[in-house]
């Protein structure tokens, strides 16, 4: 059973109390009749009108039967006459009517009431300040509580108030412009607004233009933004400073993203990986760092995510691919972001390895070192001993550093090492040469010479430092000495001070042709040409006193004497010597007989060169740096008419027409200044020569310059180019021929073409007048007097006309072959498709007996002339349908296969087709491959097909099996690269 | 009465026969007037020379123009016509066994109603000149006379 809801018992509760009053008022007023229905009608106006509509058809319904039950005689109980019926049904009528009336009109005003008091709830309790303000006044209207909080103003306060109270005193001269602009919509905007207090607040205007209590007005909505904008502020402090530490940073550094993929990067990463900035925030780990790193990424982004940061070395990869490694700290920010700050170390790195690197070298010398190093302390005890001391002295570093160095000195020079080292302490830095004789391990005595240093100053060392030889064996070194000599190249001659040779090597025995033993102690003036040997010997004492080393002979002039007698030209080198026996002189004798003969050859080179300059065909002349001539050779007299002797010592003017001179001066002296082309060759380019009979003459010539012992000469070589000249004029007046006849020929050639235009036309029309009276006349033969003709002649007649007809055909087909050829060609964009549709569609209508599948690809756009590609499709269509004549199931295929740069179209059919062995004759103008009794023809279609194609740039090829069909491609260049290449040529 | 009237312009006599012929047969014409070249044409025209006692209102429904004639080509004979006030509306087919580009192209240009190639074969011949009598004189409003 369904619940009632209070509201609806309510109604009816007030509908049954309302009927009930107006019944007791009906019994309590005595009145006349009618009065009942009159009150039970109020009861129900009242009651609709305080509960709705259901409440007021509940009172009609409660005042029938109470006003039926107690005042009228009950309804059931009366016969129903015609006057209390209706009565009854008015009254039903009547009250229902204004039940409904009344209850609308309720309905109505009790939602406007709720949405009012919903509305003022909003605008009272609204926590954003909010109020209305007259647009003419600009008075408050109404203000909300959050609005009063906001301002400080009281309600009353603000109703004596506009709003110009609330805006700055800046603000409002702009104020009414303002409001009068605005747009009637709702606006936004932020304002500076004044409190009570005279504090300013900023706040975030929404209004609303609107109509209050019948004026107009705008409803204002005022955020307080003043918090949200200081804080906006702050940040965008924050983060300029962040921005300005981030892009002045002398470190790099990066931010990434938690894939590893960088989202910033400053200038300074940017300057140590040679990359913008746009394009690291492209990159990520692998593209910074080298190969071998990269597996460590992940790993440090594990560790990173653990511990928040993360420091390590990498080897970074810049732009060029060159290599640097860096410090890196890694950090985990708030955001998710990695930030790391990358320190270029390589710098430091190389300083450190450069460190280690000296030490290295440092040891190595010390080590390879055949002297042996020792520290003493002040008192001679060894504090340190370098490797080499056991092949030095034979004890081992250990065993050294225990001895105090005196130990091993041999007794009698001790005295003389303990002063020489008392001296050496004396004065930090100073170095003193010590020679003593030690102890060796193995008991003998071996001398050392040696350099005590005093570093006992320097930090680090601390000590006596104390670089030690051993010279025991100086001895033979003597005897080395004697090898080198022995073995050189060049005659060694080792002479005392007094002239006696003592030492001399091999060389020089084969050099004068003596035995060693026949020199040794010899005077050595014995090598020395009698007519030399008055002064050498003051020359050698000379060189005793200040000896000096230096060469002799060089000039020339030195010869030594064989044993034989004979000389030869020598160059001598003396080296002064000091020996255990004194000052000796060491000679160094080289034999230059074979270097004198490769004078003799250059001089004769020389020589040839002179002939060669005197039979020269060219002139061949050189001027010195005044311009006078000093060499002039044969073909130059011949050029010029002046002997070699008259023009030497002249100057070049004189071989030069007038108007020339100064120029060539110029030329020649300019290039002299140019040291850079020194010895190369300048063309001067065509100029003139003036010949001793003033006759002036074109010259072609080049020049030279070379600097000899501090002098300057040029030298020219002249060619006269007279007859080339010539020759060259000849050559012109040739080609200019050669235009006149091109013009004349091309001439010729139009003429031709209007010949054979004029042929084409007179075939055109003076070939076809007879044919067509022959054909004519026989079918009129034919008509006329058919009855008079037998079969034979009847058929005699028709052949005359089949043959006339053919011979139209073949005229056709020439003339078309022709025009195709001759025609201008205007290339346009051609949608072939249609064309062919067109073609087919024709040959249909001709040949409707015919069932023909057809198939037409879509996209067949070719660049070509309309007219002529037509005439290519009607040819290869019109094949296709003729020699499909025969086949069941006949199909056409038109279609297109791209290839690069080409377009391949083709027209397949399944007819006759052919053998492909007779390929190569399809082209041909009346060949045909069927004969006339299957298939009619002239075979000149695809001839005319193959010359269009080619005027194209394309190609025409087939394929085809007898009985199975034929495929005839064309190609024709593609549309987007004959566009591209331009128009280009549209005849031909 | 000649009312309707071809003047048929035309050297060649077999041409001239042949034409004749289908005309004939195709029953849409009483009267051909021939002329045997371009000069003969204009005199027939513009009634001068042989042609001076023709009534100058009188003129041909239709003109068959053969282009390749002796004296004055038909190219000439179309030009003068379309110059001259009388003669500049009369329909004028050419008639001529050239196919060739140019020629069609210049007679269009001088203002040919019509270019028709004569045909070799001989019903085509006929045909052809059998729907041009049907086509000019019987469907073909000609230009109203002055």
């Amino acid at each position: 059973m369904p619940v009632l809801p209070q509201k609806a018992l309510t109604q009816y509760a007030i509908a049954a109390v309302s009927v009930s009053v107006a019944i007791l008022v009906t019994f309590y007023t005595p009145l006349s009749y009618g009065a009942p229905t009159t009150l039970a009608f109020g009861a129900i106006l009242f009651t609709t009108w305080y509960g709705g509509r259901n409440a007021g058809f509940t009172a009609i319904a409660l005042a029938i039967v109470a006003v039926d039950y107690f005042i009228l005689p009950p309804i059931f109980a009366v016969a129903l006459d015609g006057d209390s019926i209706f009565r009854l049904s008015s009254f039903t009528i009547l009250s229902s009517m204004t039940v409904w009336l009344i209850s609308s009109r309720r309905n109505i005003e009790r939602s406007l009431e709720s949405t009012e008091n919903r509305y003022q709830l909003l605008f009272d309790n609204n926590p954003v300040p909010m109020w209305v303000y007259d647009l003419e006044t600009l008075e408050f209207l109404a203000v909300n509580d959050a609005a009063t909080h906001r301002y400080g103003f009281s309600r009353s306060e603000f109703a004596s108030m506009t709003i110009r109270d609330i805006r700055m005193p800046e603000d409002i001269p702009g104020l009414l412009d303002d409001i009068n602009k605005s747009p009637k919509g709702i606006l936004q905007s932020v304002w500076r607004h004044r409190k009570k207090d005279g504090s300013a607040i900023d706040v975030e205007i929404n209004s609303h233009q609107l109509m209050f209590n019948g004026r107009e007005a705008r409803l204002v909505l005022a955020a307080d933004v003043t918090e949200k904008l200081r804080n906006e502020a702050q940040v965008r402090e924050s983060e300029s400073r962040y921005r300005t530490l981030f892009d002045y940073a002398p470190d790099g550094i990066l931010i990434a993203d938690i894939e590893s993929r960088y989202t910033d990067a400053n200038a300074s990463i940017c300057r140590m990986l040679d990359y913008t900035r746009e394009e690291v925030t492209q990159f990520g780990a692998e593209d910074i760092l080298v190969k071998a790193e990269i597996e460590h990424v992940n790993v440090a982004l594990d560790t990173l995510k653990r511990q928040s940061d993360h420091h390590r070395e990498w080897q970074f990869k810049r732009r060029d691919g060159t290599t640097f490694p860096a410090e890196v700290i890694a950090t985990l920010m708030p955001d998710g972001h990695l930030m790391a700050v990358v320190r270029d170390v390589s710098e430091r790195k190389e300083a450190e390895e450069k460190v280690l690197q000296s030490e290295r070298r440092f040891r190595a010398l010390i080590e390879n070192s055949s002297d042996a190093i020792a520290l003493f302390g002040a008192e001679g005890s060894v504090l340190w001993a370098s490797d080499s001391t056991p092949q030095v002295l034979g004890y081992s570093v250990d065993e050294m550093v225990k001895f105090n160095a005196f130990e091993l000195i041999d007794e009698s020079d001790r005295e003389a090492v303990a002063q020489k080292l008392r001296y050496c302490l004396g004065q930090p830095g100073l170095r003193v040469e010590v020679r003593a004789r030690v102890l060796h391990k193995d008991g003998s005595l071996r001398l050392l010479e040696g350099v005590f240093t005093n570093l006992l100053d320097v930090p680090n060392i601390n000590a006596i430092v104390n670089n030690y030889r051993d010279i025991t064996d100086r001895e033979t070194d003597e005897e080395r000495f004697r090898q080198i000599i022995e073995g050189a190249p060049y005659g060694k001659l080792l002479v005392d001070t007094e002239g006696k040779i003592q030492l001399v090597n091999a060389k020089v025995e084969t050099l004068f042709g003596y035995e060693r033993e026949e020199l040794l102690g010899e005077k050595m003036e014995m090598l020395v040409p009698h007519r030399f040997r008055g002064g050498h010997g003051g020359h050698r004492e000379k060189f005793a006193v200040d000896p000096m080393a230096r060469a002799m002979g060089t000039g020339g002039d030195l010869f030594g004497l064989r044993k034989d007698g004979s000389e030869f030209a020598v160059e001598i080198a003396l080296n002064p010597l000091k020996t255990n026996e004194g000052m000796m002189i060491l000679s160094t004798i080289i034999d230059v007989t074979d270097r004198r003969l490769a004078e003799i050859a250059v001089r004769r080179s020389q020589e040839q060169l002179a002939g060669i300059i005197e039979s020269a065909m060219d002139a061949i002349i050189t001027v010195d740096s005044e311009q006078n001539v000093v060499l002039f050779n044969s073909a130059a007299e011949k050029m010029f008419g002046y002997t070699s002797a008259e023009a030497l010592g002249k100057r070049i003017d004189r071989f030069i027409p007038d108007r020339f001179r100064h120029s060539h001066h110029e030329h020649i002296q300019d290039f002299g200044r140019t040291h850079v082309t020194r010895r190369t060759m300048a063309s001067l380019g065509a100029i003139f020569g003036l010949r001793s009979n003033g006759e002036e003459f074109p010259i072609e010539a080049s020049i030279s310059q070379l600097e000899s012992e501090g002098d300057k000469f040029f030298t020219v070589i002249l060619r006269d180019i007279t007859e080339r000249k010539a020759a060259e004029a000849q050559n012109r007046r040739l080609n200019e021929t050669l235009e006149t006849r091109v013009v004349e020929r091309t001439a010729e050639l139009q003429a031709a073409n209007k010949e054979l235009e004029a042929f084409s036309y007179s075939v055109s029309h003076d070939l076809r007048a007879p044919l067509r009276h022959i054909n004519g006349f026989s079918k009129a033969l034919l008509e006329d007097y058919w009855e008079r003709l037998d079969d034979t002649g009847q058929g005699y007649l028709k052949d005359v006309c089949d043959a006339s007809q053919e011979m139209g055909r073949l005229i056709d087909d020439v003339l078309q072959l022709a025009r195709v050829t001759r025609s201008e060609m205007r290339k346009e964009v051609v949608d072939l498709g249609p064309l062919a549709a067109t073609i087919l569609e024709e040959q249909r209508i001709h040949d409707s007996r015919r069932e023909v599948k057809i198939k037409i690809a879509d996209g067949l756009t070719a660049y070509g002339d309309k007219r002529l590609l037509g005439v290519v499709l009607l040819n290869l269509l019109g094949n296709a349908w003729k020699f499909t004549a025969g086949t069941d199931n006949a199909e056409i295929e038109f279609g297109l296969s791209k290839t690069t740069g080409n377009l391949d179209f083709y027209v397949r059919d399944n007819g006759a087709g052919f053998d492909m062995a007779y390929s190569d004759k399809l082209y041909g103008a009346f060949q045909r491959l069927h004969s006339s009794k299957d298939f009619e023809g002239t075979g000149i279609g695809l001839a005319t097909v193959q010359r269009i194609v080619h005027r194209h740039g394309g190609r025409v090829w087939a394929k085809g099996e007898v009985n199975k069909g034929a495929t005839f491609y064309f190609s024709l260049p593609d549309i987007i690269q004959e566009e591209n290449e331009g128009q280009g040529d549209t005849t031909s | 009465m000649k009312d309707k009237v071809i003047l048929l312009v035309e050297d060649n006599p077999k041409d001239e026969a042949l034409t004749m012929r289908a005309l004939k047969k195709s029953n849409v014409v009483n009267d051909v007037d021939v002329v045997r070249d371009g000069v003969e044409a204009l005199d027939y025209l513009f009634c001068t020379g042989p042609y001076e006692s023709r009534d100058p209102n009188l003129m041909p429904q239709l003109i068959l123009l053969d282009l390749k004639l002796p004296k004055m080509d038909g190219l000439q004979v179309l030009q003068k016509m379309r110059g001259d006030e009388r003669t500049k509306r009369l329909p004028v087919v050419v008639f001529t066994s050239s196919s060739e580009q140019e020629d069609m192209l210049k007679s269009y240009d001088l203002g040919a109603n019509s270019y028709v190639r004569k045909p070799v074969e001989f019903e085509e011949f006929s045909e052809a000149t059998r729907q041009l009598g049907v086509y000019w004189l019987l469907l073909n409003e000609p230009p109203p006379s002055d």
